[in-house]
């Protein structure tokens, strides 16, 4: 299993977004760090094939990003993720997996799993719109995963996640990692520390870091701040 | 096959959540009911004091009406009429409540609208001037059709088409009552408006609302978001107002049928529009009409499901659509401008006006001619295909960017 990220370029009128990225990634959790605009949403876009590149070319094991075959393979969670106010969780969890293709009897097994990993067994029926920002990001995070995705693509994942919460997907994401590609985006340094078997690190649409991190090099949010400059990040 | 089924129980579910499309469905079914009643539940005042109730009167005249049904219009009852209409003393200050208009002349009110109709006189005094005879009234009327014929510039092809129609009428013709049709083709217009604004208000997000709650990523990313949502999403839509459809056509048919009674679905279209010189009978009409109701709300539907998908927005769509629905009804078509008159004719609300939809002008396909109404059809689905196409293509290609 490889996703291959050939010559990748994002142009809007004036502005580059994602500027030459090449990259190749095996399974295993990938790490992607960067200050706000640096172009991480915009390069997972084009990954998840909802925002087409100007330039380049993303293919899962051949398959390109544009395909139904490389969506069926995929498991994306927004930054922004939307949901339907009136649907229960378990409504869209069943909607979502019918729109991976599932078939009935999968999707019901698969959603009640995914509830009760993320803790939300006993408000699966009630509305969303009754969840807190936790809930529904936890919601996200189990529509992201119905189909058990190859290619895991999660942009800030932990954004309104309590502490505990943090931990506990820490755990899972580094579980789907043995199996899958997962790449995510995140401000928190320490989540990468956690889970991360590879940092990538963008800067004004670029990639100026791509490899492994042990603590031999150092402290990874010191070298992230110095990239940075004096922007912060929130651990 | 692909989860359709599931998807498309989904869109209708997200549909019919929505208090939205309840209470628009009520009023405006209401509101159907309210324009083929009419004024029927209303009472008639004369000088501040009721005098009878509309209802009480439409009984009455339908109970002259169904008298006379299965007669001629020919010289005998044209001279019946003219010795009733004689015996009124028009000078009493309100005619119309003495007792010799209620005896004498009532019955023969609807035969009297007709004959004003093709002689071109308003009032009665005028009328009463002339001779009106079996001779004078269908050679006056065959002028009056062959001088509107001119006006909106007929071919000579187009004249020859009626000319045949006209060929095979039954003169003189036969009268009948038919209220009931005659109200539900009277409301062919407003009911199309109100289906027309049920549809835009219902489905004018329908497809921007995926946009603006930010659940396109995860559609858009899925596998079969691309493709099947878009029919599954359509399918509901149309779904929705096709039981809409069936809704407004029974309450109305039932309004119009259980007050004016059912009778007289062989009557003539010439009875009401003199001018008419198709072969059509009321009933037929009607079918016709209601036919031509759901195409318009089909069309109206996947127009407006497009322009929410190519807007991406809830508001403009519902402006434009239902603004346009509107405004035809005050807007009327140009006699000048033939092609112009045309197209703005197969607006779906300006269609099922009975005044335009009936009017002569013809299309020439495959070596014969089709009427407005034998015609729509055809551009209305070859316009719900471009529109179908359109919305997909700006549903696949959707970009999310820039937020």
């Amino acid at each position: 299993m490889e996703l291959t990220i050939d010559r990748v370029s994002k142009q809007y009128k004036n502005k580059i977004a994602v500027d030459n990225i090449s990259m190749h990634l095996d399974k295993g959790v990938y790490g992607l760090l960067g200050a706000n605009g640096a172009g991480k949403t915009t390069l997972m876009r084009m990954i998840c094939g909802i925002l087409k590149p100007t330039r380049g070319t993303i293919t899962l094991d051949g398959l390109d990003a544009e395909t139904e075959e490389y969506r069926s393979r995929l498991g994306y969670l927004p930054q922004d993720f939307g949901y339907y106010p009136d649907f229960t969780g378990m409504d869209f969890l069943l909607y979502m997996a019918a729109l991976k293709g599932m078939t009935r009897i999968d999707a019901r097994q698969r959603a009640a799993e995914l509830l009760d990993m993320v803790a939300l067994s006993e408000a699966r029926k009630k509305k969303i719109k009754t969840y807190s920002g936790g809930m529904k990001q936890r919601l996200g995070i189990a529509q992201a995963l119905l189909n058990e995705p190859e290619l895991l693509v999660l942009d800030e994942p932990t954004a309104g996640l309590d502490p505990k919460e943090r931990v506990r997907f820490r755990n899972l994401i580094a579980e789907i990692g043995k199996e899958s590609i997962v790449l995510l985006s995140t401000h928190i340094v320490s989540d990468i520390e956690h889970i991360a078997d590879c940092v990538l690190m963008m800067k004004d649409g670029q990639l100026i870091y791509n490899g492994k991190w042990d603590e031999t090099q150092g402290d990874l949010e010191a070298f992230y701040l110095k990239q940075f400059g004096e922007e912060k990040s929130y651990a | 096959m692909h989860n359709f089924g599931i998807l498309y129980r989904y869109e209708l579910k997200k549909l019919l959540k929505r208090k939205l499309v309840w209470v628009t469905g009520v009023i405006i079914l209401l509101l159907s009911v309210a324009v083929v009643v009419g004024n029927l539940p209303m009472k008639y005042y004369v000088d501040g004091v009721v005098v009878d109730t509309y209802y009480n009167m439409m009984k009455t005249d339908r109970e002259y009406a169904r008298q006379l049904t299965g007669r001629a219009i020919d010289h005998q009852l044209l001279d019946e009429m003219q010795e009733a209409y004689r015996n009124v003393p028009w000078n009493a200050e309100r005619y119309t409540l003495t007792e010799e208009y209620q005896i004498y002349v009532r019955p023969y009110s609807d035969i009297w609208a007709m004959v004003c109709q093709i002689m071109s006189v308003m009032e009665i005094k005028d009328a009463l001037s002339q001779e009106i005879n079996e001779n004078a009234l269908y050679n006056r009327r065959m002028e009056w059709v062959e001088d509107f014929w001119s006006q909106v510039n007929l071919t000579e092809g187009e004249k020859a088409y009626w000319r045949e129609k006209e060929q095979s009428l039954t003169k003189p013709f036969v009268f009948g009552y038919a209220d009931g049709y005659w109200k539900l083709l009277s409301s062919g217009q407003w009911l199309s408006v109100l289906v027309i604004l049920y549809a835009a208000i219902c489905l004018s997000d329908f497809f921007s609302k995926e946009h603006a709650l930010r659940t396109d990523q995860a559609i858009l990313s899925s596998r079969l978001g691309k493709k099947h949502l878009y029919w599954a999403k359509i399918i509901a839509g149309i779904s929705l107002l096709a039981v809409y459809y069936v809704l407004m056509v029974m309450v109305t048919a039932v309004a119009a049928f259980g007050l004016y009674g059912s009778d007289g679905a062989d009557v003539m279209l010439q009875i009401s529009m003199p001018i008419y010189s198709g072969t059509l009978r009321v009933g037929a009409a009607i079918f016709m009409m209601y036919a031509l109701l759901c195409l318009a709300i089909l069309l109206t539907g996947i127009f407006v499901m497009m322009l929410s998908e190519v807007l991406h927005n809830g508001i403009a769509p519902l402006a434009i659509v239902s603004g346009g629905a509107v405004a035809s009804t005050v807007i009327g078509g140009s006699v000048q401008h033939r092609v112009l008159t045309q197209i703005y004719s197969y607006l779906p609300s300006n269609l099922l006006n009975v005044r335009c939809g009936f009017q002569p002008l013809l299309v020439p396909f495959l070596g014969r001619y089709l009427t407005l109404w034998q015609s729509a059809p055809i551009f209305w689905l070859i316009a719900a295909g471009i529109f179908l196409v359109v919305g997909k293509r700006f549903y696949q290609r959707y970009q999310i960017g820039g937020r």
